[in-house]
C-alpha cells in the first residue's frame, strides 16, 4: 500500500478518504513551494556567494511583471484551495437525513452517550458501519471537543447549546475518542474508544445490553411525569401549542418570524418558554430549568420528535 | 495621558528658553507629534470601548425584553440630566482650549475650573444612580436582587412571569459525587477505565439562563461601561487640574497650549462615548413602552 | 567582515571623544532606571524580556520532559497544565510580542529614520515599567500557585471553573496590553512625524515599514483584547457571567474577542520580523531589496487581513458554517502578501554578492521555517482539513514554525546584525555561526514531528496520551534539548564579548542605513546633525564582475 508509507492515519470513515486526499493535495503543492524555493535560493547561495565567479552584469531591482506573475499564481491557487476544501466541508455540515441518533453529554473528564434504544456508554461509542451516525451534543460544564482522529471529524461540545457531528464508519475496529478542546485538570484522561461494529454485531451487542426503557420511551415518560402532557396533550384545558408533527417542521414565532423546530429549538422552548414563543400561543409556559438534567432533555426531545 | 502632556512639558523642563522638547526639530512639529498620538491613542480607546459595545450589543439582541426592562430600571432623567451636564462641560472645554489659543490665560483659567465642577456634578448624579441601584441590591454579583416592584411592572406590562433565579448558583461549581449507576440505574455497557472519575465540579442541571440572570446581564454590562467611563471622567479631572495647576504657573502662552488642546481632545472623546452610552443603556427600548 | 564592506563609501562618522555614547552617559542605577533615551530603554527591555525568555523556555523544558512518555511520571495533571501555561501565557505576552518591537525597534527606529528619539521619550519609559507591572503580576502567579487555563483563557474554564489564580493572570496580560499600546503608540507617531528631511515613506527601510504595520495591530487589537480579560476577571470576582452559559452568557463570544486580537497578534510577531529580513538579505547581498513596494505595501496589506481572519480559529466551536467560509476564504489570501515577500527576497539574491555572517546564516534559516510555517496554514484556512487538525499537536507546530521558526529566528538574526551597534563590540563568529545552524537543526528536530503527530490526532495540552505517539514525542523532546542548548549559547557570547569582543567600527557591514553613520555604540543624542536623506534605501554600489 502506497498510503501506508505516508504517515496517514487509519482511514475508518467515508470523510477521511475525502480529507486524506484533500491533505496529499495540499501537501503536494506545499512541497512543491518549498523545493522551489529551496533550490532557487541553493542556486542563488551558491552562484552568488562572494567572490565566486558568475555574471552579475544587469542586475535586476524589480520587475512588476513578476510581482504580478507571483501575485495571481498564489491568488489562483489559494482560491482554488479554497473552493475545494468547501466543498469538502459541506458535506461535513449535512447528515444524511436517515442518519442515526444517538446523543452525548460531556462533563469533567468523561463522556456519556446514549443510544437510541436506550443503552447508555461512558466513554465508549459502538456504532455500526456502512450507517451515518448523528451525533447530537451538549456539555454540562465546560467546553469540550469531541474527537475522533480515524473519522477526522471533531466538535467542539458547548454548554447551553447542542452541536452535532456525524460520519459513516466504513471499517469494523476500534478508533481513539478524544476530547480536543481543554477542560481542566484531567484534560487529557477525558479519552474513550469508538468502536465500530459490523451492522449484525452491532445488533448483538445492543440485545447483550439490558435496558429499561428506549430513549422515546423515557422522554414518554416524562412527558407524563413533569406534566409536559397536562398542557400539550389535545385534550386539555389550558391553551398549549399541540407538539404533535412539529419537529423539524417551520414554526412561526408571535414576532412574526418562522424557525425550524429543530433539537435546540425543542431545548430552548422546554428550558427558556419565552424565548421563541410560539404564534397565537401566550408565553404562560413555566421553565423547566432545573427540573431536567441534560439526558432527559435529549429523552424528552427524542419523544417529541416522534409525535405525529 | 497625563504622561503625554509631561513629555511636551520637556519644553519648560529644560534650558528654560527653548520653546520644544529636545527630540523634536520645532514646535509645529512637536505639536504635531502631539496631535497625531492624541488621535491614536482615542483610536485605541474606541477599540478598548469597542469591545464592551459588542457585547451590549449581542446581549440586547438575544434578551430584547430583558433589555427593556432593565433600561426602565434606570432613571433616564438622571440620564438626562448628566448628558447635559457632560455637553456643558464639552463646551466650556472648548472654551478653554480657544482661551489658551488667544493667550487669555484668565478665562483658560475660568474655563477650566468650570470644566471640573461639571465633571464632578457628573459623578455625583452617577454616584447617586449608583447608590439607589446599591440601596436595591441591583448589583451583579452574589447579592443580586430585583425589587419587587420592578417585577410587578414587568409583568404586567408583558403580562408574563418573571423568571425567578434558579437552583444554578447552589450547585455551580459545589463539589457533587459522580455516580455511575446515575439516577437511572446500570447503563448497559460500562467502560471500565474511570475509577478516577466519580468526583467532578459541576452542576447537574442542564445549563440555561433565566430571566433574572440575563437581567443580572445587562446590569454587568451597564456597570462595566459606565464604570470605565467613569474611570475616564476621573482621569479626565486629574487632567484637567493639572492643567490648572500649570496654567496659574503661567505655562500656557499663544504659542504653547499643546497639553491644553490635548486635554481638550480626551475630553470631547468622553463626552461622545457618553452620548453613546445613553440612548443605549437608558433610553433605546422605552419607544415601544 | 569582508574587505569589501570597508570600501563602501559611507560617511565617516564623526570623531567622537570614546567615552561619549549612550551606554556611558551615566553609570547608576538611577541613570538607567530613569533615563528617557530610547536605546537605554531598548536594552531595559532586552534584559527583562531575555529573563522571561528564560522562565518561559524552562516551562517548555519540563513539557517536553514530561511528554517522552505516554504515562504522567514526572509532573501531576495540575502541574503539568501549570507549566504550559505559564510557557504560553509568558511567551506570547512577555516575550514574542515586545521582543523585536520593544528592543530592536525601540534601539533602531528611531537611528534609522534619523530623529534623536521617539516621540514621547517619557511614554516609552513609562510603557517599560507598564511591562514589568503585568509582568510582576504574572510572576507572582506563577510562583504563589499558578493558572492551568492555557494561554488562551478559555471561558467558561477559566472564568468559573478553575481553581488558579486565572484573575491575577488576567490583570497582568491586561496591564502588559498596555506597555504595547504605548510602545505602539510611540512608533506611529515617531514614523509620521519624525522622519529625516528627505526621507519619505518609500525611502523607509524595510524594518520601520514592518514596525509601522505591527505598530497598527498594537494600538488597534490590544484594548479588545485588554477589555475581554479584564471581563473574565471581573467574572471570576462577581460571577457576572457574560461568558458562561449557565449565568445567560456567551462562551463563544469570548473566542470571537479573545481571537480578534490574538490572532493579529501573531503578526505583531511576525511582521517585524519579517522587516528584519528584508535587511539582512539586502546587507549580506549586497542588493537592494527586490520590489521594495510590494514587501513595504504586503506589511501593510497582513496588517489589514490580520483582523479579519480571527474566526478560523472558531471553525469547529459551533459558528454558523457561513461565517466560517467568509473566514476561510480571508485567511487564504493571507497567502498572497506572504508569498509576495518569500518571492522578492529570493530574488533580491539574484546577481548578488553574498557573504555568510552569522545574521544571514539566521535569514536563511527564518526563510526555510517560515515557507513551511506560512504553507502549513493553508491546511489551517481550509475548514476541512482545520477541522481534523486542530486543536492537535499539528496546530502547535505550524504556530511554533511561525512565532519561534519565524519571529525567533528574526530577532536573532536582528540582535547578531545590530550587536555591534547596540553594544559597541563584534560577537564571536564562529560560536555565532555553530548556534545558530544548531538552532535551525534542533528547531525542526522538536517541531516537524509534531505536524505528524497532530495528523495522527495527538490533542495538544494533553498531559498523558497514547503510546503509538510516543516515538515522535521523543524526537520532539530530543530536538528540544538541542534547542535549549543551542538557545542559551548567544546568551554567553553576547555577554563574554561585552568585555572580550573586538571593538565594533561605525559600520562593520558596510551596510546602507542611517544607523550605520552613527558610531557605535550611538552616542545619547543620535544625531550631532539632523542627516539628509537624498537616496532610496538599500543603494549599494553596482557590482561589476571585475570588482568580486
Amino acid at each position: 500500500m502506497l498510503l501506508s508509507l505516508l504517515p496517514i492515519p487509519e482511514q475508518a470513515s467515508t470523510q477521511s478518504v475525502a480529507i486524506d486526499t484533500l491533505f496529499l493535495v495540499f501537501t503536494a503543492l506545499v512541497v512543491f513551494f518549498t523545493v522551489l524555493v529551496s533550490v532557487v535560493l541553493t542556486i542563488f547561495a551558491i552562484k552568488y556567494t562572494r567572490g565566486s565567479k558568475a555574471d552579475r552584469s544587469n542586475p535586476l531591482d524589480g520587475s512588476l511583471k513578476l510581482e504580478i506573475t507571483w501575485s495571481v499564481i498564489p491568488l489562483v491557487l489559494a482560491i482554488g484551495a479554497f473552493s475545494w476544501a468547501s466543498y469538502v466541508y459541506f458535506d461535513l455540515v449535512h447528515p444524511p437525513a436517515d442518519s442515526m441518533e444517538v446523543t452525548v453529554v460531556g462533563r469533567q473528564w468523561m463522556w456519556k452517550i446514549q443510544h437510541p434504544t436506550g443503552q447508555r456508554e461512558i466513554n465508549e461509542l459502538h456504532v455500526p458501519v456502512g450507517r451515518p451516525v448523528k451525533l447530537t451534543m451538549t456539555s454540562q460544564d465546560v467546553i469540550h471537543s469531541f474527537f475522533i482522529p480515524a473519522f477526522r471529524v471533531k466538535q467542539d461540545v458547548v454548554p447551553g447549546t447542542y452541536s452535532q457531528l456525524w460520519f459513516e464508519a466504513t471499517k469494523p475496529g476500534t478508533y481513539h475518542l478524544f476530547c480536543a478542546e481543554y477542560c481542566g485538570t484531567e484534560h487529557s484522561r477525558m479519552i474513550g474508544s469508538v468502536v465500530a461494529m459490523e451492522p449484525q454485531d452491532y445488533e448483538k451487542w445492543l440485545q447483550a445490553g439490558s435496558t429499561n426503557e428506549s430513549m422515546v420511551q423515557a422522554g414518554e415518560r416524562l412527558f407524563r411525569d413533569k406534566g409536559c402532557s397536562g398542557c400539550h396533550a389535545g385534550n386539555s384545558s389550558v391553551r398549549a401549542p399541540l407538539l404533535n408533527g412539529i419537529s423539524g417542521g417551520p414554526v412561526p414565532l408571535d414576532d412574526g418570524t418562522v424557525v425550524p423546530a429543530d433539537d435546540l429549538y425543542l431545548r430552548d422552548s422546554i428550558l427558556l418558554p419565552k424565548k421563541q414563543v410560539a404564534a397565537g400561543f401566550k408565553p404562560i409556559m413555566p421553565t423547566f430549568q432545573g427540573q431536567l438534567s441534560e439526558e432527559e432533555l435529549f429523552q424528552l426531545i427524542a419523544y417529541i420528535k416522534t409525535l405525529e | 495621558m497625563s504622561s503625554q502632556a509631561l513629555d511636551l512639558h520637556d519644553a519648560h523642563g529644560h534650558d528654560g528658553h527653548s520653546s520644544h522638547a529636545h527630540q523634536f526639530d520645532d514646535p509645529v512639529q512637536q505639536r504635531d507629534s502631539a496631535t497625531l498620538g492624541m488621535w491614536a491613542f482615542l483610536a485605541t480607546e474606541v477599540l478598548f470601548f469597542g469591545a464592551l459595545f459588542v457585547m451590549y450589543s449581542v446581549f440586547r439582541y438575544r434578551y430584547p425584553v430583558m433589555w427593556d426592562m432593565g433600561s426602565h430600571m434606570l432613571d433616564w432623567k438622571l440620564g438626562c440630566l448628566n448628558t447635559f451636564i457632560l455637553l456643558f462641560s464639552s463646551l466650556t472645554m472648548a472654551l478653554a482650549v480657544q482661551s489658551a489659543q488667544l493667550g487669555k490665560t484668565k478665562r483658560l483659567n475660568v474655563c477650566l475650573i468650570l470644566t471640573i465642577v461639571l465633571a464632578f456634578g457628573f459623578l455625583v448624579v452617577k454616584t447617586f444612580e449608583y447608590h439607589h441601584k446599591y440601596e436595591e441590591s441591583v448589583i451583579p454579583g452574589r447579592y443580586f436582587q430585583i425589587p419587587p416592584h420592578e417585577i410587578e411592572i414587568y409583568e404586567k406590562k408583558y403580562g408574563e412571569v418573571f423568571h425567578p433565579p434558579s437552583k444554578m448558583e447552589a450547585s455551580a461549581g459545589s463539589e457533587t459525587v459522580y455516580d455511575p449507576m446515575g439516577p437511572y440505574g446500570p447503563g448497559p455497557v460500562m467502560h471500565d477505565g474511570h475509577p478516577e472519575m466519580t468526583t467532578a465540579k459541576a452542576p447537574l442541571e442542564p445549563v440555561f439562563t433565566d430571566d433574572y440572570r440575563k437581567l443580572q446581564l445587562f446590569f454587568a454590562l451597564y456597570f462595566a461601561m459606565t464604570g470605565l467611563h467613569g474611570i475616564h471622567v476621573i482621569i479626565g479631572i486629574f487632567m484637567i487640574g493639572t492643567l490648572v495647576y500649570l496654567n496659574q504657573k503661567g505655562w500656557f502662552t499663544k504659542e504653547y497650549n499643546t497639553p491644553v488642546e490635548m486635554t481638550g481632545l480626551y475630553w470631547h472623546f468622553v463626552d461622545i462615548v457618553w452620548v453613546f452610552l445613553y440612548p443605549l443603556l437608558y433610553l433605546m427600548d422605552r419607544a415601544h413602552s | 567582515m569582508s574587505s569589501e564592506a570597508l570600501t563602501y563609501p559611507i560617511e565617516p562618522a564623526k570623531a567622537a571623544s570614546p567615552g561619549d555614547n549612550y551606554l556611558t552617559n551615566g553609570f547608576s542605577l538611577k541613570s538607567w532606571l530613569l533615563t528617557h533615551d530610547h536605546k537605554r530603554i531598548a536594552i531595559l527591555y532586552l534584559i527583562s524580556i531575555s529573563v522571561f525568555f528564560v522562565i518561559g523556555g524552562l516551562a517548555a523544558s519540563l513539557v517536553r520532559l514530561e511528554l517522552i512518555t505516554p504515562e504522567g511520571d514526572l509532573l501531576a495533571h495540575e502541574t503539568y497544565n501549570k507549566m504550559f501555561t505559564v510557557h504560553g501565557v509568558v511567551m506570547v505576552f512577555f516575550f514574542l510580542v515586545p521582543s523585536i518591537p520593544a528592543v530592536l525597534g525601540n534601539f533602531l527606529v528611531p537611528l534609522m529614520i534619523g530623529a534623536r528619539d521617539l516621540a514621547f521619550p517619557r511614554i516609552n519609559l513609562l510603557s517599560w515599567y507598564v511591562f514589568i507591572v503585568g509582568g510582576l503580576f504574572t510572576l507572582v502567579v506563577a510562583l504563589t500557585g499558578g493558572i492551568d487555563t492555557g494561554w488562551t483563557f478559555y471561558t467558561p474554564y477559566s472564568s468559573m471553573f478553575s481553581n488558579t489564580y486565572v484573575a491575577m493572570a488576567a490583570v497582568g496580560v491586561f496591564i502588559t496590553g498596555f506597555s504595547s499600546i504605548l510602545t505602539g503608540l510611540n512608533f506611529i507617531v515617531t514614523i509620521h512625524k519624525m522622519r529625516a528631511p528627505g526621507l519619505t515613506w518609500f525611502r523607509l527601510p524595510l524594518f520601520v515599514w514592518g514596525q509601522y504595520a505591527t505598530s497598527l495591530i498594537m494600538i488597534l487589537g490590544t484594548p479588545v483584547l485588554a477589555s475581554t480579560v479584564a471581563l473574565v476577571a471581573v467574572e471570576r470576582v462577581f460571577r457576572i457571567g457574560v461568558f458562561d452559559p449557565a449565568l445567560g452568557g456567551d462562551p463563544i463570544l469570548f473566542q470571537h474577542l479573545f481571537w480578534f486580537y490574538s490572532h493579529p497578534a501573531v503578526y505583531i510577531m511576525i511582521l517585524p520580523a519579517m522587516g528584519v529580513i528584508s535587511e539582512l538579505i539586502s546587507a549580506f547581498s549586497r542588493r537592494p531589496v527586490f520590489g521594495y513596494h510590494f514587501i513595504a505595501l504586503s506589511s501593510i496589506a497582513i496588517a489589514a487581513l490580520s483582523f479579519l481572519v480571527w474566526g478560523h480559529h472558531l471553525f469547529v466551536s459551533g459558528q454558523s458554517p457561513y461565517a466560517g467560509l467568509v473566514f476561510s476564504v480571508l485567511s487564504f489570501l493571507v497567502a498572497v502578501p506572504s508569498a509576495i515577500k518569500t518571492f522578492n527576497w529570493t530574488a533580491t539574491l539574484y546577481k548578488s554578492s553574498i557573504s555568510w555572517d552569522t545574521p544571514m546564516i539566521y535569514a536563511m534559516g527564518f526563510m526555510g521555517l517560515f515557507l513551511i510555517g506560512g504553507l502549513t496554514g493553508l491546511y489551517l484556512a481550509a475548514i476541512a482539513i482545520d477541522i481534523h487538525v486542530t486543536d492537535t499537536y499539528f496546530v502547535v507546530a505550524h504556530f511554533h514554525y511561525i512565532m519561534v521558526g519565524g519571529a525567533v529566528m528574526g530577532y536573532l538574526g536582528g540582535m547578531h546584525y545590530w550587536w555591534p551597534k547596540i553594544s559597541g563590540r563584534m560577537y564571536p563568529e564562529g560560536w555565532a555561526k555553530i548556534s545558530a545552524v544548531l538552532i535551525f537543526a534542533g528547531f525542526n528536530l522538536t517541531f516537524f514531528p509534531q505536524f505528524i503527530v497532530g495528523y495522527w490526532g495527538m490533542p495538544r495540552r494533553y498531559h498523558t496520551y497514547a503510546p503509538e505517539f510516543q516515538v515522535l514525542n521523543v524526537m520532539s523532546t530530543a530536538g528540544a534539548s538541542i534547542l535549549g542548548v543551542a538557545y542559551a549559547f548567544p546568551v554567553f557570547y553576547f555577554l563574554w564579548s561585552l568585555k572580550y569582543g573586538e571593538k565594533a567600527p561605525a559600520n562593520p557591514w558596510g551596510a546602507t542605513g542611517l544607523e550605520w553613520q552613527v558610531p557605535s555604540p550611538p552616542p545619547t543624542v543620535n544625531f550631532e546633525e539632523v542627516p539628509v536623506v537624498t537616496e532610496e534605501p538599500y543603494q549599494y554600489p553596482l557590482l561589476e564582475p571585475e570588482r568580486v
